[in-house]
C-alpha cells in the first residue's frame, strides 16, 4: 500500500530535493525512463534503500489504443514493479499511437462503449502480466469528441468496475476538463467512485488565450488546492502527490506547493 | 671477494651491484616516506566546510575555481552575458567571496570573459584562494613541491653513478647492472612527473563531497533555479563546466575560455593543471 501521505514526483532534474525532504514516503517515477534491466538511478535506489515507495507511472503503454497494449511494454512495466518493490503501478486512459504512428501525446478516447471495450481488453491484458495492482488516470483533454455515448463520469465507472482497476485521480486535470469546458469540477467529484482512488496526482498549469493548460511546469493554482479540500470533505485519499515536469521554481516555492497539498488534505507536511 | 687489478674503480661487479641496489633501495624507500608525508595532508578529518570555490579550485586549479564563481555568481542573477562581454545585472549575493566580488567588478566594467584570468582583482583573488588552500594542507605549495623532487633527484645522481660504471665496465658482463638501471629509471621518472598539486586529504574531501552532491551530475540536468546559486557553483567545482552548460547554456557559451570551452565532461583528477597527478602513488597512497 501506498503510505498515508503527501509525494512528489521523482525527476532526476530536482532527485536531491527529492532526497532532503524529511518526511517524505513515497515516490512516483516515469516508467519509461528506466531500464528494466539495466542499473537503476542511484538516486532512486538510496529512496528504496531508505524505505521509500516507488510507484512506476507509465506514459506509452496506450491502454486507450485499438491495437492490444505491446507485451514487451508491460514486461517492462512489470519488472520495473519487481525491481522497485512498487505496491502498485499506473497508467493513462489514453492512447499514443494508432495504426504505428507515434503521437508523443497522451490522446483522449471517445467516450462509447466501443473505447470502453477497447480499453477494459487492454488493461486486462497488463493486469494478467502484472505482479501489483494498476491505477488507471483519466488525462486532461482540450476537446470532446463528437459522438460521445458516456459521460466522464460513467465512462471511468465503467472501466475500473469491469477492470477492478484503481484510480489514479489526477485533480489537475479535472480542473482543467471542467473550467475549459465550463462545467463545475466538483460535479464530477460527486460522481466518481472516490472509493477507488489508490493516489492522487496534483499539478500546476497556466492559462492561455482563455484555455487552461496542465502543463506541470507552472504555480499550482489556487483553485486545484480548493479541489484537493472539496476531495478530501467527501473522500480523503490514500496519498497525493505533486506532479512537477520543468521549470522547476526554487526549493521554497517547491516546498509550499508541498505544504499547501499537504494542509489542504489534512496530511502532516513532509518538509 | 676478492679485489682483482681488473676490477673497475677497484670494485667488482658483484660489489659494486650490492652496493648500488642497496643505496638505491634506501634513497627510493626514503623518497617515498618523505613524499607520502609531504601529499597526506592533515590526518585530522577533512569533513571540514570549503567553499565551492575551493572545490573548484582542489579539483582543476584556477580556471575552475573562477567557473565555479561565475556559476554561483549567474544562478544569483548577479552577473549575465551582454554582446560577449560579461555584465553586472544584480547585486552581489550575500557571503561573497573576494573571487565573487573581483568578478563582479570586472563585470560592472563589461570585461570580456577571456581577459578574466588576467584581470589584477581576479588574479588577486585567485593567489588568496590558493593561500588559503596550502595553509589548510589541502594544496601543495610550490615550495613542498620543489620539495617533493629532492628524494628523486638523488635517484638520478644515483642513476647517473651506475651509467658511469655502466660506461667504464668495458669487456665486463653489466646485464644485472643494466636491469638495475631501467628499473631505477622508471622509479625516477615516476616520481620526478608524479608531483601532484593537491594532497591526499584534498582528494579525499573532493571524493566525500562528490559523493554528497551527486545529484548535480550534469548528467541529471540539475535544477539549478531549485537547489540555489551555492550548489549551482558546487555543481561546477565538482563536475566541471558542464554544469555551467546546464545552468545557462547562453551564458556558457560565452563566459567559456580556453580549453574549456571544448569540455564536454567535467574534468578527471588526472587532468588537472599546474602538475596534479591522479592519485597519490610514490607517496604511499591515500587509504581510498
Amino acid at each position: 500500500m501506498i503510505p498515508y501521505s503527501v509525494g512528489i514526483g521523482w525527476r532526476p532534474e530536482i532527485c536531491g530535493f527529492v532526497a532532503a525532504l524529511p518526511g517524505l514516503r513515497f515516490v512516483e517515477v516515469i516508467a519509461e525512463s528506466l531500464t528494466a534491466h539495466g542499473p537503476l538511478p542511484p538516486a532512486l535506489v538510496a529512496l528504496r534503500q531508505r524505505g521509500m515507495a516507488v510507484i512506476p507511472h507509465g506514459v506509452q503503454l496506450s491502454l486507450g489504443g485499438a491495437d492490444p497494449v505491446a507485451p514487451s511494454r508491460v514486461a517492462h512495466l512489470a519488472r520495473l514493479a519487481e525491481r522497485l518493490s512498487a505496491p502498485l503501478v499506473s497508467e493513462h486512459i489514453a492512447f499514443v499511437r494508432a495504426g504505428g504512428v507515434e503521437a508523443g501525446h497522451l490522446l483522449p478516447l471517445p467516450r462509447t462503449r466501443e473505447a470502453v471495450d477497447a480499453v477494459v481488453a487492454n488493461v486486462r491484458r497488463t493486469q494478467a502480466e502484472l505482479p501489483v495492482p494498476l491505477a488507471l488516470e483519466p488525462i486532461a483533454a482540450l476537446f470532446d469528441w463528437p459522438d460521445d455515448e458516456l459521460d466522464e463520469a460513467q465512462f471511468l465507472t465503467e472501466i475500473l468496475d469491469r477492470t477492478e482497476a484503481l484510480l489514479l485521480l489526477d485533480l489537475a486535470n479535472i480542473y482543467a476538463n471542467a473550467r475549459n469546458r465550463g462545467n463545475d469540477p466538483v460535479d464530477l467529484l460527486d460522481r466518481l467512485p472516490l472509493d477507488r482512488i489508490a493516489y492522487v496526482h496534483v499539478a500546476g498549469g497556466i492559462e492561455h488565450d482563455g484555455i487552461y493548460h496542465d502543463t506541470h511546469t507552472d504555480p499550482l493554482p489556487p483553485a486545484v488546492l480548493e479541489l484537493v479540500a472539496e476531495l478530501c470533505i467527501r473522500h480523503r485519499p490514500p496519498a497525493l502527490l505533486l506532479e512537477r515536469d520543468g521549470n522547476y521554481p526554487p526549493a521554497p516555492v517547491l516546498r509550499a506547493e508541498l505544504d499547501a497539498i499537504a494542509a489542504a488534505a489534512g496530511y502532516p507536511t513532509i518538509t | 671477494m676478492l679485489q682483482t687489478a681488473n676490477d673497475t674503480w677497484g670494485l667488482s661487479g658483484p660489489t659494486f651491484l650490492a652496493l648500488f641496489l642497496a643505496l638505491s633501495a634506501l634513497v627510493l624507500l626514503a623518497s617515498v616516506t618523505h613524499r607520502a608525508r609531504l601529499f597526506a595532508g592533515r590526518n585530522a578529518p577533512v569533513h571540514h566546510r570549503i567553499t565551492a570555490q575551493q572545490a573548484a579550485h582542489l579539483n582543476d586549479g584556477d580556471e575552475l575555481a573562477l567557473y565555479a564563481a561565475l556559476g554561483g555568481l549567474r544562478a544569483a542573477g548577479a552577473i549575465d552575458v551582454a554582446k560577449g562581454a560579461l555584465i553586472a545585472s544584480g547585486p552581489l549575493p550575500a557571503g561573497a567571496t573576494r573571487l565573487d566580488q573581483a568578478i563582479h567588478e570586472a563585470a560592472r566594467l563589461r570585461i570580456m570573459s577571456q581577459e578574466l584570468l588576467v584581470d589584477p582583482g581576479v588574479t588577486a583573488a585567485l593567489a588568496q584562494l590558493r593561500r588559503e588552500l596550502e595553509a589548510a594542507d589541502l594544496a601543495l605549495s610550490p615550495a613542498t613541491r620543489r620539495v617533493a623532487r629532492i628524494g628523486p633527484l638523488l635517484l638520478v645522481v644515483l642513476l647517473l653513478v651506475g651509467v658511469a660504471r655502466l660506461i667504464s665496465s668495458t669487456d665486463k658482463p653489466v646485464g644485472f647492472l643494466l636491469l638495475s638501471l631501467a628499473a631505477l629509471f622508471v622509479l625516477c621518472l615516476i616520481q620526478l612527473m608524479h608531483v601532484p598539486s593537491v594532497t591526499c586529504s584534498a582528494r579525499r574531501l573532493l571524493k566525500e563531497l562528490r559523493t554528497q552532491h551527486s545529484h548535480l551530475t550534469p548528467r541529471n540536468r540539475p535544477a539549478y533555479r531549485t537547489y540555489g546559486a551555492d550548489l549551482a557553483a558546487m555543481g561546477v567545482a565538482l563536475f566541471g563546466v558542464a554544469a555551467l552548460r546546464v545552468l545557462d547554456p547562453a551564458f556558457a557559451q560565452t563566459a567559456l575560455i580556453t580549453q574549456y570551452a571544448s569540455y564536454s565532461t567535467y574534468p578527471t583528477q588526472s587532468s588537472g593543471t599546474a602538475g596534479s597527478g591522479g592519485g597519490c602513488s610514490g607517496g604511499g597512497g591515500c587509504g581510498g
